[in-house]
């Protein structure tokens, strides 16, 4: 609302003296009336001469006092245009002052603004631990698929040359030296020495130092499932070896040399391959999951299976040996916000399709091993045709 | 509002000069009545002096008027002076109270902001639940390995022919074990009819456990959890029902001396090895029913999975559950803690997929091992190792 001012701009001196004023007018209007010349009658012209000394002196103070007066006015009207102006000083100051707090205003009510909005969408970019987490575990499972291919690789290419009877093999000369050296694997890995009787004299057969290593190899769930790391050179060398006792501890003996010249020959050898092919198929499904909880060979400390990165993501977790401890991923997600939630359920989902994939390539396993064995049996109960080794050579 | 000036209150004494020309006046007609009495030197003398009187009060009155107007010019300069010092009070006074409005604003917007996201933290009783369960059914993971341990040393020691397992001497021994195991504790006479000269008691403490060991579903499968040791031992001994009931004499001593008995060893062992592999998904199915021993009301690592899944309590007194369902209390709780709790769900689906990876795992190892073995039955070619003749 504007300051108003109820000083009047016209006439200001009438406004301002009007009462005492007034009085004055009166008192100078009766001098005047009694200084008129004084009678005839009563000696005039002396009369006169003092009346009109007087009438002058007080002319001359009259108009002494007019000059003061005037003076006054002057000084009044001065004052009274200084205050004015200094009215319209202030007026215009104090426009200039609203019109600086109006922007400032507005600039305060802008900043507000903005501020409203980035406090409200702050929390939308919060980073949330959860799916960091999550992120972070999947990377790192996927970061062990060269180490997993790679263990996978190797015994499907060592187990090959065992059925093969390949050089360093351990199954050179066929089945009797691979059961040979298996035995002596045993004795000197596995072999349970505490039973009693079980080891003759003369036999040399220590056993391992390790109490936890005896018949480890015979226990395929305490050698190749029960752990989420296989983590020393020993444990996985228990794990290859429970492969080998599972599938075939000792292929048959070698079909090589001059042999192959004549069609028997090449005719098992052909069919040893197809026996080694189908061998390899349940092998492998066995090295996969060897593979899957096998540990790089020259990893760094702390450095985790494929298996046990799966248990990390699952639970944000951390899995050491095979001890799984810390704070689960659902907890650290109960003191987040909404969108970070939000993030989570989708971090969680792409968690869930890597486990779905792996379940599809467990299935594929079984397909195939499914489709082996229908094989098998087809062979085994067709209704004609002899074997292909009892045939008659040189067909 | 207008502010009006106070020219009422007399700063100037204007009073006092208004007395001094009516003074003036009447003096003035008081020569003119003296003259009218004709004496002129007295009037002369007294009409001089009462000019130069006059004349002094007016000059008086001058001075008294300018003082007077001095004066109010300073009342007006002050007056204007308070003026300029109201506005600019006032223009003070709005601006810190724009400044006020301002932080007022920014407090408002930042408590705005709080009271928002607070519902953002708000505890979800939901999820707490859910977590608390999850690290139950995980507490339960060392007495699930244990058991399962213990299980699978016993057997391969039994397969084994080791000492105390009750097949030490082999086959026929074993049988013997197996058929004592029968009439202690599970031996019906309503079907059994056993001669009173073997001693075969039925199990007259728990007539339930009557034949238990031939029903592996209800000795292994449907139990939630074993209510009791007898149930437990009811299920294990199902497994070896169901597995290796009697395994072969043993191998060791001299023989192990000679190529045929180390043949014999390793193809011994890789039969172990194999039924150990068959023996060990039993062993687990067991483990995963038993409860834990080492807490007192613990309960089995399959309950826990229940209780987690449904988000209520299970009774292995009943074998039920009981309880408010988890999804009863999700509906009274907001957004955040519903987002929360399906996270928390999926964390618990992703347990689930991790255990279905795991019995496809044994699932695969059991097809491998089978089709090894039809692989070994069905070669081309070579005689079996156990038949060759020695020395290759």
């Amino acid at each position: 609302m504007p300051v108003t001012c109820n000083l009047p701009h016209k006439k200001p001196a009438r406004q301002l003296l009007a009462q005492p004023a007034r009085k004055l007018v009166l008192a100078a209007a009766l001098v005047a009336g009694v200084a008129a010349p004084l009678p005839a009658q009563a000696c005039p012209a002396m009369l006169m001469g003092f009346a009109t000394a007087s009438t002058g002196t007080i002319t001359a103070y009259i108009s002494s006092m007019s000059m003061a007066f005037s003076a006054g006015y002057i000084r009044f009207s001065d004052a009274i245009t200084r205050l004015a102006n200094q009215g319209s000083n202030n007026e215009q100051s104090r426009n200039k002052s609203d019109t600086a707090r109006s922007d400032k205003e507005n600039a305060d009510v802008t900043a507000v603004s903005v501020g409203s909005a980035r406090a409200e969408i702050a929390q939308q970019f919060i980073p949330s631990k959860v799916v960091c987490g999550i992120a972070s575990s999947q990377l790192r499972v996927a970061s062990t698929t060269p180490n997993y291919a790679a263990v996978r690789r190797s015994m499907a290419t060592n187990n090959t040359a065992r059925s093969l009877n390949g050089p360093g093999s351990g199954a050179e000369r066929g089945s009797l030296q691979a059961i040979t050296t298996l035995f002596t694997n045993r004795c000197n890995r596995y072999m349970d020495t505490t039973i009693p009787g079980m080891i003759p004299t003369g036999l040399t057969c220590p056993g391992p130092t390790d109490a936890n290593f005896r018949n480890l190899d015979i226990q395929p769930w305490r050698s190749i499932l029960q752990p989420l790391n296989i983590d020393t050179p020993e444990l996985k060398q228990a794990a290859a070896d429970t492969v080998i006792m599972l599938t075939e501890p000792a292929p048959p003996d070698p079909i090589r040399g001059p042999m192959l010249a004549r069609q028997e020959g090449q005719s098992a050898a052909v069919m040893r391959l197809r026996d080694v092919t189908r061998m390899n198929v349940a092998r492998a499904a066995l090295e996969d999951i060897v593979a899957m909880r096998t540990t790089a060979a020259l990893c760094a400390t702390g450095d985790n299976s494929r298996l046990a990165r799966y248990v990390e993501l699952i639970t944000g977790q951390t899995v050491s040996g095979n001890t799984v401890s810390g704070q689960m991923s659902a907890v650290a997600s109960a003191g987040e916000p909404e969108n970070a939630n939000v993030q989570a359920v989708a971090a969680r989902l792409a968690s869930q399709k890597m486990m779905l994939v792996e379940m599809l390539r467990l299935t594929d396993h079984w397909i195939t091993m499914e489709a082996v064995s229908l094989a098998i049996k087809t062979e085994q109960t067709r209704g004609g045709a002899v074997s292909v080794s009892a045939r008659p050579i040189s067909n | 509002m207008p502010r009006k000036l106070e020219l009422n209150k007399p700063h100037i004494p204007l009073r006092r000069l208004v007395y001094a020309t009516l003074a003036f006046s009447i003096s003035m007609a008081g020569i003119s009545g003296q003259a009218q009495a004709g004496c002129a030197g007295p009037i002369a003398k007294d009409a001089a002096a009462t000019s130069v009187s006059m004349g002094k009060s007016i000059v008086s009155a001058g001075l008294l008027i300018t003082q007077a107007f001095i004066e109010l010019n300073d009342s007006l300069t002050r007056y204007a002076n308070q003026i300029s010092n109201d506005d600019q009070n006032m223009v003070k006074t709005q601006q810190s109270l724009s400044d006020r409005v301002s932080v007022q604003d920014n407090a408002g917007t930042v408590g705005q902001a709080r009271a928002e996201v607070a519902q953002q933290f708000i505890p979800s009783k939901v999820v707490c639940g859910i977590v608390s369960q999850q690290q139950r059914m995980n507490a339960t993971q060392v007495s699930y390995a244990a058991t399962r341990t213990a299980l699978q040393t016993a057997n391969t020691s039994f397969s084994n022919n080791g000492p105390g397992s009750g097949a030490e001497r082999g086959t026929l021994q074993a049988m013997n074990t197996g058929f004592r195991n029968r009439c202690d504790r599970y031996a019906n006479p309503a079907t059994m009819n056993a001669p009173a000269a073997i001693n075969c008691p039925s199990p007259a403490a728990d007539p339930a456990l009557r034949d238990l060991d031939i029903q592996p579903w209800k000795a292994l499968l449907d139990p939630i959890m074993f209510s009791s040791a007898s149930r437990k031992l009811a299920a294990e001994d199902a497994v070896k029902m169901l597995t290796e009931l009697a395994p072969p004499d043993p191998i060791r001593g001299n023989v192990l001396l000679r190529s045929e008995g180390q043949n014999l060893h390793v193809m011994r062992m890789r039969d172990v090895t194999r039924m150990n592999l068959a023996r060990g998904v039993l062993e687990d199915i067991v483990a995963l029913r038993a409860a834990d021993p080492a807490v007192a009301g613990g309960k089995s690592r399959l309950a826990t999975y229940i209780e987690l899944i449904t988000g209520q309590e299970y009774n292995p007194a009943t074998n039920s559950l009981s309880g408010q369902l988890q999804v009863i209390m999700a509906a009274g709780e907001q957004e955040n803690a519903a987002v929360q709790t399906i996270s928390a769900r999926l964390a618990t689906q992703q347990a689930l997929i991790f255990e279905l990876l795991r019995l496809g795992e044994q699932i695969t190892m059991l097809d491998a091992t089978a089709l090894a073995i039809k692989v070994e039955r069905s070669r081309s070619s070579g005689a079996s190792v156990s038949a060759r003749p020695i020395s290759n």
